[in-house]
């Protein structure tokens, strides 16, 4: 397997009036092609801006930062799933689906068939031709989830994804998840402050650090797949979960106390 | 049915007349006029209120429909039998049926000095449609006030509303042009357009023709919405910006899909408030120099004395005002798809 994508010592420092802030201290990681990864961390972290510095849509202000391309020229390089449900509003459902091929200049036939294909898979062909504003909170975010698959990327990155839903669209949509990334086989990114949700879906799992924020530990999940709602009830799962949550849990207080 | 509600309502009802009967023996509905309307609104609205909990699931729709019709039919009619009987001074307040014959008189009767009524002459219609076809039609209908008012302010709003888009999104996208304009926008935005129309006049080669009030109706459209147009484009939410990106989507490809769009709807709703401020601008300037327009009706029929036709003038300026609001729901209809459903509700 290679290597996907790579940061060594990586920093963000904001230069604002007040001064410098770091948001992230020391960003090292390795993710292998076909990888899931999640990372963990205490609110604030800096999380989410590491991964939009990977998306390409921030930067770096110091370390090694490289994300390898495959072979194919075509085939975009990442696509994000956003925290907010940011499926445009102004574009129905199969709009959504197909915008990223739009923008690649993909023909209107070959889009609206590839993004139906998608909606399918997802149960949600009836709601095609719905706007966002007239569907609930999960269907949105599995439309979001799509509309990045749609576009076949190299690397898929989420933000936070589940973080505005219920507990039960959240599980619902967890297996879902899994079960086309294991029908794609892309490297994902997993942003996330819930550790069941990082333990349950990734291959390994990334602790971050309270600000400035620092990956401190890899943890490798080896749960077998593929896996369901009800290894959250076995040992090895709750195992892991406390021994991550060990450390976790002093970084929650330390960001915590950071607030005051 | 509720029996509770309904003795309570039967003692209401005649309660609410008595009362009535009181207030005018005791002369205060001469006196206290206003006292009195507001007493009977109240009372009114509760005995209302209490009515409509007693209507069938099934008919509460055609009922709240019935009040709200009701409720102005019978404010209307309390003014008409005010005047009527003296109570109120039908000189400034004529009676609203006198006002509706006195429209009635605008639009059939040629005013003196314009020599054309509110809608041209239609009682003409037919014959010059024999003569000279539709465009003789349409000679009549341009000649007269509605259509003068009418004419001005559309093209103002259109003249100053394009414009005011295109810089009111170069100034929303790129910060230096926003810096280096902010400021005057915001010092002339404030200015009252029609004090500037006594320059605006003497810019034009006539400075007595349409040109110069259509100039000022742009004008002011033209700063209000260059305004109400960058703040659409300020206020497009990050992260739709950030996700255009993501997928590919900059320059001209991100303005076309995902800026615009985005701006649009909060762009129609400041078009809403420039319309009405547009009407207002262009009825002033007909106040001041006008041969024509539903401004100068107004003002003119001040001038002699005629207060029912001036009212009747309101009355077209208020039909003219729900008659471009419509068009322009039309096309917001049309523009913005995704917001069909919470448009007319």
């Amino acid at each position: 397997m290679s290597v996907k994508i790579r940061c060594q010592g990586c920093q963000k420092v904001y230069r604002t009036a007040e001064g410098e802030f770091t948001a992230i201290g020391d960003a090292t990681l390795q993710i292998e092609e076909g990888q899931f990864v999640c990372i963990v961390g205490p609110s604030g972290c800096g999380k989410s801006t590491l991964l939009k510095i990977i998306a390409g849509l921030d930067y770096f202000t110091a370390g090694e930062f490289d994300v390898r391309h495959g072979e194919s020229r075509d085939q975009p390089i990442n696509n994000v799933v956003f925290q907010e449900y940011a499926i445009f509003p102004w574009r129905t459902v199969l709009e959504n689906v197909a915008f990223g091929l739009e923008m690649r200049g993909i023909s209107k036939k070959i889009r609206t068939e590839i993004a139906r294909e998608w909606l399918q898979k997802v149960g949600l062909s009836k709601f095609a031709n719905y706007f966002p504003d007239q569907i609930s909170g999960g269907m949105k975010q599995r439309v979001a989830i799509i509309r990045a698959l749609a576009n076949d990327p190299e690397i898929l990155l989420m933000d936070e994804p589940l973080g505005a839903l219920d507990a039960q669209s959240r599980l619902l949509i967890q297996e879902e998840l899994l079960k086309l990334w294991d029908e794609t086989k892309k490297t994902v990114l997993y942003v996330t402050h819930s550790l069941d949700e990082a333990i349950f879906l990734g291959d390994e799992v990334l602790l971050m650090s309270a600000n400035p924020g620092r990956i401190i530990k890899r943890y490798p999940i080896t749960i077998e797949r593929p896996r369901s709602i009800n290894t959250m009830n076995t040992g090895d799962f709750t195992r892991t979960r406390s021994e991550i949550w060990e450390k976790l849990a002093v970084e929650v207080g330390r960001s915590m106390a950071n607030q005051q | 049915m509720n029996p509770e509600k309904s003795i309570k309502l039967s003692v209401q009802i005649p309660l609410f007349l008595l009362l009535n009967l009181v207030l005018y023996f005791l002369d205060l509905w001469t006196n206290q006029v206003l006292m009195c309307l507001v007493i009977d609104v109240i009372i009114f609205g509760k005995i209302v209120n209490d009515a409509m909990k007693l209507v069938p699931v099934r008919y509460k729709k055609s009922s709240e429909r019935f009040v709200t019709l009701l409720f102005p039919i019978l404010l209307l009619s309390i003014w008409e039998i005010f005047a009527s009987t003296g109570k109120i001074n039908p000189t400034w307040f004529p009676e609203p049926t006198k006002i509706l014959a006195s429209l009635w008189e605008l639009i059939t009767v040629p005013e003196k000095f314009s020599e054309t009524t509110l809608l041209g002459r239609p009682w003409m219609i037919l014959e010059r449609y024999q003569e000279q076809g539709l465009e003789g039609v349409w000679k009549l209908i341009e000649e007269g006030h509605v259509w003068a008012t009418l004419y001005r302010v559309v093209m103002g709003f259109v003249i100053g509303l394009v414009p005011a888009v295109f810089c009111g999104f170069l100034m929303g996208m790129n910060k230096t042009i926003r810096l280096m304009f902010d400021s005057i926008l915001s010092a002339i935005y404030v200015l009252p357009k029609i004090a500037i129309f006594p320059i605006v006049m003497l810019v034009f080669a006539d400075p007595f023709g349409d040109a110069p009030r259509i100039a000022v109706v742009a004008l002011s459209v033209f700063f209000m919405m260059t305004i109400h147009t960058m703040g659409a484009v300020q206020n497009i939410e990050g992260i739709y910006i950030l996700a255009g990106h993501n997928y590919g989507a900059h320059g001209l490809k991100l303005f076309f899909k995902v800026i615009l769009p985005g701006s649009l709807p909060s762009i129609f709703s400041g078009m809403r408030v420039a319309l009405g401020m547009a009407l207002i601008v262009i009825i002033a300037v007909e106040f001041l120099r006008a041969e024509k327009g539903v401004g100068y009706l107004i003002y003119y029929n001040w001038e002699i004395l005629a207060p029912e036709k001036m009212y009747a003038g309101l009355i077209t300026v208020m039909l003219i005002g729900i008659l471009t609001t419509l068009v322009l729901k039309l096309l917001q209809y049309l523009a913005l798809p995704w917001k069909r459903h919470s448009l007319f509700k």
